[in-house]
C-alpha cells in the first residue's frame, strides 16, 4: 500500500526554510578536514542514504565498510566537479558464491557493482544542490536503484539531505511521481540479470521511496560529524536473503584523522554497529601532493665556463654535452650557426616537455658566451622529432628573472620537428650501437573477483631490457591457485587469463619485441614491431599515425598479424593465429581536457566493430578513462557482461616525490575478462608517443617553463 | 603513513621496471631530513642558531637580531624568518602557516602564571584572536653536568576555534634550550633546540 509520510513533509520544509549561511571567519579552525564522507554504500552519502556532494575533480578515494552482512570496498573517482563515478565489491557472507561446493568451496558470494551520480543543479545561496544516481548501474541487479537527491548545507556545519529512490531505495514507499508523466513507469523487473547489462527500461520504474538525513560537524571537535538519516534502504530485497531491520533510523559519527583518512562508526537498522574507513586523495593538480618539486641547480662557476666556451665552438659543444647530462638530458647533435646554438636532444626523465625545453635553455644560457644570441632546441625520442623551440637569449633572460612564462609563438617559436638524419650537424656525439639498457625490480600481478578467491597476486622479479641497435630501432624485453576455465564460445584471446597466470609462475616473457620508429614528414610517423609483442601473443605489423602537432586530433591505421602463446609465456605458439587491424581517430578536447578516442575494425577474436574510450587528463598528468566496445557478435555469444567495457587509471609517480621522473602506475579494471572486443596491447604506441609532447601541451603548460 | 604505504605500492607496481637511481625517490620520501647538530657543527657556525624540527625535517636558523624587547630574530635558507622571545615563537614568515603575537612584553619566565594576547594565524587566516597561555607546571632540577634546569609547561588556548594544545620550554641555567610548541592547531607542533654563541 502506497502512503504519503508526514516525515518527508518534515524533511522538506528543514531543507527549503532554514536556507541561509551563518558566515563565521574562521572555519577551516573550527570545522578543519570539511570535505563530504562516504556512506556504507562507498558513495558520498549519509550513513545508508547518498546525498548529492561530490569531491574535488582529480579527486581519487577509497572506502571499505564493515556492516552484517556487507563486506564492501569501493574505489570512487571524480573526473569532475559534477560527476561520481565508482566501482565496488560487496562481500555478502550470508550467501555462498554459488551453490556447488565443488565449484567455489565455502568463499560467500560477491558482488560487483558500477554506480554514477551526476550534478543537476549546482547549490545556491537558496537552491539546495541536486543530482541524479545511479546504483549498481549495469550489474546483477542486486542493489540496483536511482535516486534523485537534494542537499543543502543550512548553516556553516549542518548539511541536509532529501531524496526519493527507486528500486532497492523503496524502505518508505511513495508513488512513484514519474508515473504522471507515463505509464511505462509502474513496472520494474525483478529478476537478477548476469550482469554487464544497461537495464534502462527499469530505470525510474516501479514503486518509489523518499529517504531523509543530516550530516552536522561539530565545532572545534578535529573536523567530527555526526549523522542521522531517515533509511531509505528496502531490506526486504536487498542482497536477496531478507535482513532484520527494527528502525529506520540509524545514527553515525565520522572521525578524520587527517584531510585524507577518515574513520566511521554507525549504527543502523536498529540492531547494528558497523564502522569503516575512506581515504581519499586530491590527484588532479600541479603538485598535488607535494609542497613543491626540486628546483634546477644553478651552475656555480658558469662565468668561468663562459670563458672557455668562448675559446672554441668545441668547447661549447663539450660544455653543453656534459652538463645536459648532468640533468639527464643527452645531446644528441648541435651546430652554431650565425651566432644561433641549435642543439638536439632525448630525454627520459621529465614527463612535461616544457619543463624539459626549459631546463635544457637554462643549461644552453649558463654555459653559452655571449655572442650566442639565440636558442634553438629539438626534443627526440626513439627517431622521431617532437617538437622545436626556439628563442630569444635576452628575451628568456629577461622572462625568467621576473618568472613570467612566455608566451607560445609570440615570446617563443614552438614548431613541429622533423629530424633529418642527412642534415649536417657540427657535433654530433658518437653513441655506441648496439646500446644495451637493463631495469630491474619487483612486479605485482594480480586477479581479483573469482569464483576461487576474491584476491589472487603474486611477486615476481621483473627485467625490462632494450637493445637500441641504432637510433629509432630497439629490441624491448620484459622478463618477469586458480580453477576457473573459460566458457567463451568465441577463440580464447583472452578468457584464458587463468592458464596464463598458473602457468608462467616460474620464469616468463612478458614482451620481447622489436621497434622501428620514423617519420615520413613532420605530421607522418610510423613504427615496424615484430617478436612477443604482448603477454598472450606474438606476431608483427605495423602502425601509422597522422597527428598534426598544432592540431587536436589524430589518425592513425595499424595492422597485426598475430599468433597466440602458450600459457608458460615463453616462446612456444598455440594453434590460433588471426590478423587485426583498426582504424583509429583521437581528439584531444583542449578545454575540459578530455581525451576522445575511437578504434574501429578487426579485434583479436575475429570480431568486427568499434571501441570507444573516453580520458579526462589533469594538470598534474593523472588519468582517468572509461571504455567499452561494441563488435558484431552477441550478447550471448560474449557472455557474462554483454559486451567489453572497463576503466583505468594512470597516476604519474612524480606527483608523490619532489624530483621529477617520468614513471607512472597504470590500473585498469574490467567487471569481466571475455574475449569479444579485446585489442593487441603492444607497446610504445604512437599516439602515446607523440601526443604527450605537441602544441596543446606547451599551451596548457607553459607557466612551467621556468620551473 | 598510509600515504606512504600507498606510495610504496605504486613505486612497486608502477608500470615500467625499477632502475636504481628511483630508490632515490624513495629514500626521500621514505626518510626524514634530519640534521645532527654535534659539537663540531656547533662550532663551526659563526652565529647563534636554532634547530627547528618537525616530524619530518629539521632546518637550520640563523640568528639576525635581537632587540630591545629581548626578541630574537632567526633567519632560515630561503629567508624565513621565526621572531622568538624565551623560546616562545611570537612571530613567523615564510612558513607553511605564520602566526603573530600583538604583545612582545610577554615572557614564558614572569612570574604570572597566565599571559593573555591577540594572535594572527596565517594559511588559513585567523586575524586579531584572543590566545591565553596558562602556565601548568614549573618543574626545576639538575641535570648529570650541574646545570640548573627549569622545565615550565604551559597550555595554549584559542576559545575562538577551539585550539588547545600543550607547549614546553625548557631552560638551562636561565637561558631557553629547547622549546616544543606549536604555532598552528593544523600543523605537527615545532620542536626547537637553541644554539647561542656569545
Amino acid at each position: 500500500m502506497l502512503w504519503y509520510p508526514r516525515f518527508q513533509h518534515i524533511g522538506l520544509l528543514i531543507c527549503m526554510s532554514f536556507s541561509f549561511y551563518l558566515l563565521a571567519e574562521p572555519t577551516e579552525y573550527i570545522y578543519p578536514y570539511k570535505q563530504y564522507s562516504f556512506s556504507n554504500y562507498g558513495t558520498l552519502g549519509l550513513i545508508q542514504n547518498p546525498n548529492a556532494r561530490f569531491l574535488d575533480e582529480g579527486s581519487l578515494g577509497f572506502s571499505w565498510s564493515h556492516n552484517e552482512p556487507y563486506l564492501r570496498g569501493s574505489l570512487i573517482a571524480y573526473p569532475f566537479n559534477w560527476l561520481e563515478v565508482s566501482y565496488q565489491y560487496a562481500d555478502i557472507n550470508n550467501q555462498l558464491y554459488s551453490p556447488f561446493k565443488d565449484f567455489s568451496g565455502s568463499q560467500s558470494l560477491k558482488d560487483k557493482s558500477f554506480d554514477a551520480k551526476i550534478r543537476l543543479i549546482k547549490e545556491s545561496q537558496f537552491l539546495p544542490q541536486i543530482a541524479v544516481g545511479f546504483r549498481d548501474l549495469a550489474g546483477t541487479g542486486l542493489f540496483s536503484s536511482e535516486f534523485i537527491v537534494a542537499s543543502k548545507n543550512v548553516s556553516t556545519g549542518l548539511d541536509l539531505t532529501t531524496g526519493i529512490g527507486w528500486g532497492n531505495l523503496t524502505g518508505q514507499l511513495i508513488k512513484n511521481p514519474f508515473l504522471e508523466i507515463s505509464q511505462r513507469f509502474e513496472n520494474r523487473s525483478s529478476t537478477l540479470g548476469k550482469g554487464g547489462e544497461f537495464n534502462i527500461d527499469d530505470y525510474f520504474s516501479g514503486p518509489a521511496g523518499y529517504f531523509f538525513g543530516l550530516e552536522y560537524y561539530v565545532p572545534k571537535f578535529r573536523g567530527m560529524r555526526i549523522k542521522f538519516e531517515y533509511d531509505g534502504t528496502n531490506y526486504n530485497t536487498e542482497g536477496g536473503i531478507p535482513i532484520s531491520q527494527t528502525s529506520n533510523f540509524n545514527f553515525g559519527i565520522v572521525f578524520p584523522q587527517s584531510k585524507n583518512l577518515s574513520y566511521k562508526l554507525n549504527f543502523t537498522r536498529g540492531n547494528t554497529v558497523n564502522f569503516g574507513f575512506s581515504y581519499v586523495l586530491n590527484l588532479g593538480n600541479k603538485n598535488a601532493q607535494t609542497i613543491s618539486k626540486e628546483k634546477q641547480p644553478r651552475i656555480s662557476n658558469s662565468n668561468a665556463i663562459k670563458i672557455v666556451t668562448s675559446r672554441s665552438d668545441q668547447n661549447l659543444y663539450r660544455g653543453a654535452l656534459k652538463y645536459l647530462s648532468d640533468e639527464k638530458i643527452f645531446l644528441q647533435h648541435a651546430s652554431i650557426n650565425d651566432n644561433e646554438l641549435e642543439v638536439i636532444f632525448a630525454q627520459g626523465k621529465y614527463r612535461n616537455p616544457v619543463i624539459a625545453s626549459g631546463r635544457t635553455l637554462s643549461i644552453l644560457d649558463q654555459i653559452a658566451p655571449n655572442n650566442i644570441t639565440s636558442f634553438k632546441v629539438h626534443e627526440i625520442n626513439g627517431g622521431i622529432g617532437l617538437y622545436s623551440i626556439s628563442i630569444n637569449r635576452d628575451a628568456f633572460n629577461r622572462d625568467r628573472k621576473l618568472f613570467l612564462p612566455p608566451k607560445p609563438d609570440i615570446d617563443i617559436g614552438v614548431e613541429p620537428f622533423k629530424l633529418n638524419n642527412n642534415k649536417n650537424y657540427k657535433f654530433n656525439p658518437k653513441t655506441k650501437y648496439p646500446a644495451f639498457f637493463n631495469t630491474i625490480g619487483p612486479d605485482i600481478r594480480s586477479q581479483i573477483g573469482g569464483p576461487d578467491g576474491f584476491f589472487f597476486g603474486d611477486l615476481k622479479l621483473k627485467s625490462v631490457s632494450e637493445l637500441l641497435i641504432l637510433r629509432g630501432l630497439s629490441v624491448i624485453s620484459e622478463i618477469s591457485k586458480l580453477k576457473l576455465p573459460s566458457d567463451s564460445v568465441l577463440p580464447h584471446v583472452r578468457t584464458d587469463i587463468v592458464q596464463y597466470l598458473k602457468e608462467s609462475r616460474n620464469l616468463s616473457i612478458q614482451r620481447m619485441q622489436l621497434n622501428k620508429f620514423g617519420q615520413i614528414s613532420p605530421s607522418i610517423y610510423y613504427k615496424f614491431s615484430a617478436g612477443i609483442l604482448e603477454h598472450m601473443f606474438n606476431g608483427y605489423g605495423s602502425e601509422a599515425l597522422y597527428k598534426p602537432f598544432d592540431k587536436n586530433y589524430a589518425i592513425g591505421v595499424e595492422a597485426w598479424k598475430v599468433y597466440q602463446r602458450n600459457y608458460d609465456q615463453m616462446f612456444g605458439m598455440r594453434d590460433y593465429q588471426t590478423t587485426t587491424g583498426h582504424l583509429s581517430f583521437y581528439y584531444h578536447e583542449p578545454v575540459t581536457n578530455i581525451i576522445f578516442k575511437m578504434k574501429g575494425g578487426k579485434f583479436l577474436a575475429k570480431d568486427s566493430g568499434i571501441s570507444f574510450e573516453f580520458t579526462r587528463e589533469f594538470y598534474s598528468g593523472f588519468r582517468l578513462s572509461a571504455f567499452f566496445t561494441r563488435t558484431d557478435i552477441s550478447t550471448e555469444e560474449f557472455g557474462e557482461g554483454s559486451f567489453d567495457k572497463g576503466f583505468s587509471f594512470y597516476i604519474p609517480l612524480e606527483i608523490f616525490s619532489n624530483s621529477y621522473n617520468s614513471r607512472n602506475f597504470g590500473w585498469g579494471l574490467k567487471p569481466i575478462t571475455r574475449d569479444g572486443g579485446a585489442i593487441l596491447t603492444h607497446s610504445h604506441n604512437l599516439w602515446g608517443v607523440v601526443h604527450k609532447s605537441h602544441k596543446h601541451k606547451f599551451n596548457r603548460h607553459i607557466a612551467d617553463f621556468y620551473d | 603513513m598510509i600515504k606512504r604505504c600507498l606510495f610504496i605500492f605504486i613505486f612497486f607496481s608502477s608500470c615500467a621496471s625499477i632502475e636504481y637511481s628511483y630508490f632515490k625517490d624513495l629514500k626521500n620520501y621514505y626518510s626524514k631530513n634530519r640534521i645532527l647538530v654535534d659539537q663540531s657543527f656547533v662550532d663551526n657556525q659563526n652565529f647563534s642558531f636554532i634547530k627547528v624540527s618537525n616530524s619530518k625535517n629539521d632546518a637550520i636558523f640563523i640568528l639576525s637580531n635581537v632587540d630591545q624587547f629581548g626578541v630574537h630574530e632567526w633567519i632560515g635558507s630561503n629567508y624565513e624568518s621565526i621572531k622568538t622571545k624565551d623560546g616562545l615563537v611570537i612571530e613567523t614568515k615564510g612558513l607553511r602557516s605564520d602566526i603573530k603575537f600583538y604583545s612582545y612584553d610577554i615572557s614564558i619566565l614572569e612570574k604570572a602564571t597566565n599571559f593573555n594576547s591577540q594572535i594572527d594565524l596565517y594559511n588559513p587566516d585567523l586575524i586579531f584572536s584572543s590566545i591565553t597561555l596558562r602556565r601548568d607546571s614549573l618543574t626545576t632540577y639538575m641535570n648529570s653536568k650541574g646545570n640548573e634546569m627549569n622545565v615550565y609547561e604551559y597550555t595554549r588556548i584559542v576559545p575562538e576555534i577551539g585550539w588547545k594544545s600543550k607547549d614546553s620550554y625548557i631552560f638551562k641555567d636561565g637561558v631557553i634550550h629547547r622549546s616544543m610548541q606549536k604555532i598552528n592547531p593544523l600543523l605537527d607542533p615545532l620542536k626547537i633546540d637553541f644554539y647561542f654563541k656569545y
